[in-house]
């Protein structure tokens, strides 16, 4: 009987024990984790690094602290060096949790460079440059960067040395992390520090926009719906799994130095919001924040795949998932943007800045198969919402700059036509743990000479039009599945203010991006104008206009419907207005908003105007 | 897939039942006889011939097939009950692992089993690619066209066939049995995917410990009888390793997972702050019943806790996702959480059972017990 208890035993441990050792692979490879403990620091290195703003003359400047002790102040100072002092300018109390000093500085100059220090007690100093508003230059670059993974299986712990050495080399205007600056969920703060580690060098010196996104506020994906709770897992459903206060954390953290809300009113739970606008360099960026108000589709669209947010069936009608009442960006982020659209002061081009792309953008997923037919995680779903957008972003001329995909690509959108909306870039992480490929099964249409046949004219998996013109693939088996291998990059944007051009490049990791040799991701660089942001191919062209002044605000309205077709500040003396065929507008004109009508009936092939404003 | 189980029968004689069914060791008919005669003191004994556990308040069971079934001091009423006693211990047991072998039948049928964080390594190719496989036929190229897309979906067809056998396993049903604890051995990679993927939290495999051992506790009952010690213990074991492991969350020995939150605010209409001092509570609780399981006067009403706990635990997730505004109201996203979470409450309530107080003949079994014997193992001679 003995001998019959201890093998029953001996089932149970081997039964316990022995699946996951049976199941372990790559063990001491899996094991190796990233170090996110938070280090001990000297008194005089308790600030960790410092992020900020100038926007309408409004210095928004957060630092991040480490955790002080009980008896240390908790009163940080804000200085800027004047004639060899420093000055302060403002004070603010640290606030737990998350340790973030927060400082809004109103009437800022901004016509000069500043020297500033963030300041805690009397040894604590950490110093960097408020640069002057870069009106004057013709070229503003604008680093993008998304997916910060730090672990060492893909190569997240390789430094970020490189990053830091080319944001230097070609002296980026902005730096522009879209999300997943953390992926640890639970433990934001202390990975939160390490990224200060890592890029406070060259966040300290130039503005910094941070969009939180799915990982950052500790859950695998996110479909915001208005801040609501989500109680299953993988957050279909909708909504936040982490409590209110973790994700208010995050966004204080990595958001209160952005220009104030436009609509601050308050989601559910109590979470903020921080959709707005920046502008700098004559150049207005929309910062989106496109995932808080969206729909969670679990219950909500009909099942296609292993997943509520997956659709695996080819076969599906499209339509069936773009189901009423489902939401992508909120009203009022869509009234937001609609008013953003219209409003040209001190503009010259528009930017749009958010998570992700407005297309399911991706074929693969995970890993060399996992073919999905959808990923309602993208923007490309719902389909309404996502049309809603597009047509907000395109009467801007708007270019959209984004991540989280984890793959680089370059789309031209459509709504009712191929390429009659704007186009998107979408950055290749820094450090990619989830890897995902543009593949479709069959080749694009129109593509350009010479052009992979994953280029072209497709309908993505939602049956939105879109026009592929690059995509970094990984390897279909990474060779040792570190950053190259794995499409890890960088984006820069170049925006020529006086050409109105748009130049997009895809680094890989550790190049030199000054080197005339270094090669950037196949299909890129490629350049466009600002005005191809809305120029659809059935499009015919109004009389030219003519100016007695230098680029002037220029906006079409439907002379029918009233609807306002677009708003642009045109560049130099004269504009060819794009326009739908057989259809009258009015042409409003002004030297910083429309504000003088100078045609009520233009149709396509009509007269040229001579417009007199001064 | 055969015979009648022992406890349908009515019992003749200790040996009879058992004998005839059960495949239990037949030098130990403690398994249902002796304790009728056993002291209070005395049912607290482990038989250390046969490893049966005789828990104090569990002697009714024993006069079962104590071939007492004409005993004198237990009334007409009663002796029904003793008939139903084991088989509603197995019942239930065997209910729990139905229901959490449905559960995560549903989920691999209906969704996807989460596999998929082992299977997509290069380890796991390699091991493919010693068996001859390449690459491409690895991972295919389109939809569910790999071989590991393919192996997979076989995997639901094994949780299918392991749900079947928690209702048509019999006590000599070996081959069942075995088919069973293969499903248990499904069930262990399936909870070491959830933990691998909860970044190799220990608490996320810890607490799959009851769904692991439910069949386990099923075969066991079915080989060694319900109130066998093995069977007795490796329940005790699962509902600890169940609330040990949601206690370690709840308590925030590891990072409390976000649905709890959730799940607490939505469900109980409370503040962050409020569900956070609840969980707290919560996580105590749940220890609190790991250990009460081991002291005898507590281990009743710790069970019954845990079966309450446990069910409701479980129906927290469709009573805080459902909502009438969604597909077939979520039914299809939330309920299975709650269907394959029943081992959670079903193995506390078999313990519950098993430790039930005494009914109205006690008072007169134990006057006779502590009189005549308080040795276990001499009962056992007796028969």
């Amino acid at each position: 009987m003995r001998s019959l208890h201890y093998t029953v035993l001996g089932c149970l441990a081997v039964l316990l024990l022995g699946g996951p050792v049976l199941a372990q692979q790559n063990g001491s490879r899996a094991r190796k984790r990233a170090d996110l403990s938070i280090p001990k620091v000297a008194k005089k290195d308790v600030i960790c690094f410092a992020l900020y703003t100038v926007n309408d003359h409004t210095l928004k400047l957060t630092a991040q602290l480490y955790p002080l002790s009980a008896g240390d102040p908790k009163i940080v100072r804000l200085q800027i060096e004047k004639d060899g002092e420093w000055v302060e300018v403002a004070q603010t109390k640290v606030i737990e949790p998350g340790w973030t000093a927060p400082f809004r500085v109103k009437d800022w100059d901004d016509s000069q460079q500043h020297r500033y220090r963030v300041a805690h007690g009397d040894t604590a100093f950490y110093e960097g440059t408020i640069r002057k508003n870069p009106t004057d230059q013709d070229v503003i670059i604008v680093a993008g960067f998304t997916g910060n993974s730090i672990q060492p299986a893909h190569g997240g712990d390789i430094s970020r040395q490189d990053l830091i050495d080319n944001v230097n080399k070609v002296d980026a205007d902005v730096l522009y992390f879209s999300g997943d600056q953390v992926y640890d969920h639970n433990r934001h703060y202390a990975a939160w520090l390490k990224f200060g580690r890592d890029f406070g060098d060259i966040i300290k010196d130039r503005p910094t926009i941070c969009l939180p996104d799915d990982h950052d506020v500790g859950q695998p994906n996110l479909w915001g719906e208005s801040g609501k709770i989500s109680t299953l897992s993988g957050a279909s459903d909708g909504g936040y799994s982490k409590p209110a206060v973790y994700v208010k954390e995050v966004e204080r953290a990595q958001t209160s130095h952005l220009p104030d809300p436009v609509d601050p009113r308050k989601v559910d739970q109590g979470i903020g919001v921080y959709f707005t606008n920046l502008n700098w360099g004559n150049i207005d960026f929309a910062i989106l924040e496109d995932r808080k108000f969206k729909t969670g589709p679990a219950g909500r669209v009909p099942k296609q795949g292993p997943r509520p947010d997956h659709i695996r069936n080819p076969e599906y009608d499209p339509k069936s998932v773009d189901v009423e009442g489902a939401v992508l960006l909120g009203d009022r982020q869509l009234a937001f943007l609609d008013a953003w659209a219209q409003d040209w002061h001190a503009a010259d081009m528009k930017v749009a800045l958010s998570q992700t792309i407005f297309c399911g953008g991706a074929h693969i997923h995970g890993s060399a198969n996992g073919r999905l037919h959808a990923d309602m995680d993208s923007n490309g779903w719902p389909q309404t919402g996502r049309n809603r957008a597009l047509a907000a972003l395109r009467k801007a001329f708007a270019f959209h700059y984004a991540g989280d995909q984890h793959l680089a690509t370059l789309f031209h959108h459509g709504i009712d036509e191929y390429r009659d909306a704007v186009w998107s870039f979408c950055v290749p992480s820094i450090a990619n743990l989830y890897l995902r490929w543009w593949e479709p099964i069959e080749p694009g249409a129109n593509r350009e000479p010479g052009s992979p046949e994953y280029t072209g004219d497709q309908l993505d998996g939602f049956a939105n039009k879109v026009t592929n013109y690059a995509a970094a693939n990984p390897e279909k088996r990474p060779a040792g599945n570190l950053l190259n291998t794995r499409a890890a990059g960088f984006g820069i944007v170049r925006f020529n203010t006086k050409t109105r051009e748009i130049t997009m490049e895809c680094w890989p990791r550790n190049v030199d991006v000054t080197d005339p040799d270094a090669k950037q991701y196949p299909g890129w660089p490629r350049t466009i104008s600002q005005f191809d942001n809305y120029n659809p191919p059935s499009w015919g062209k109004l009389g030219e206009l003519s100016f007695d002044v230098e680029s002037p605000v220029v906006q079409l309205i439907d002379a029918d419907s009233n609807d306002v077709l677009y708003t642009v500040r045109v560049a130099g003396k004269s504009f060819t207005p794009g326009a739908p065929k057989g259809k009258s507008f009015v042409i409003k004109v002004g030297e910083d908003a429309p504000q003088r009508v100078i045609a009520e009936q233009a149709q396509v092939g009509g007269e040229p105007i001579d417009v007199t404003l001064d | 897939m055969r015979q009648k189980p022992d406890y349908d029968k009515t019992p003749v004689s200790r040996q009879a039942v058992w004998n005839d069914s059960t495949m239990i060791n037949h030098d130990s008919e403690e398994d249902i006889g002796a304790p009728a005669t056993r002291s209070r003191a005395a049912m607290d004994h482990v038989s250390s011939t046969s490893g049966e556990m005789i828990p104090h308040n569990s002697c009714e069971p024993t006069a079962l097939a104590a071939g007492n079934s004409g005993n004198p001091r237990l009334a007409p009423s009663a002796h029904a009950t003793e008939k139903l006693f084991p088989t509603c211990l197995v019942a239930v047991l065997r209910a729990a692992a139905f229901l959490c072998f449905a559960g995560w039948t549903w989920v691999h049928f209906y969704w996807e089993g989460p596999y998929g964080i082992l299977l997509w390594q290069d380890g796991t190719y390699d091991f493919a690619n010693r068996l001859g496989i390449s690459w491409d036929e690895f991972v295919g190229t389109d939809n569910d066209e790999g071989w590991l897309q393919k192996w997979i979906a076989r995997i639901r067809w094994l949780f299918l066939a392991c749900t079947l056998l928690t209702v048509t396993v019999r006590p000599r049903s070996y081959v069942q049995m075995a088919g069973l604890v293969g499903g248990s051995l499904l069930l262990c990679v399936l909870s070491y995917a959830k933990y691998v993927a909860s970044q190799r939290q220990l608490p996320m495999f810890v607490e799959h410990g009851g769904q692991i051992l439910s069949p386990i506790v099923l075969v066991l009952a079915l080989v060694l009888g319900p109130r066998h010690r093995i069977t007795i213990g490796t329940a005790i074991l699962a509902v600890v390793m169940t609330f040990a492991g949601h206690g370690s969350y709840a308590i925030g020995w590891w990072p409390t997972p976000g649905i709890f939150y959730g799940m607490t605010c939505v469900c109980l209409g409370v503040s962050y702050e409020t569900a956070n001092i609840l969980l707290r509570g919560f996580g105590i609780l749940d220890f609190a019943v790991c250990f009460a399981l081991f002291i005898p006067g507590l281990r009743q009403p710790a069970a019954m806790y845990a079966v309450v706990w446990g069910l409701l635990t479980a129906l927290a997730r469709p009573v805080a996702g459902m909502s009438m505004s969604l597909n077939y109201w979520g039914a299809d996203q939330f309920v299975h959480e709650a269907i394959l979470r029943a081992p959670h409450f079903l193995l506390p309530l078999y313990l519950v059972i098993l430790w039930r107080p005494r009914q109205e003949d006690e008072p007169a079994i134990a006057h006779t017990a502590s009189g005549t014997d308080t040795n276990p193992c001499s009962t056992e001679t007796t028969s």
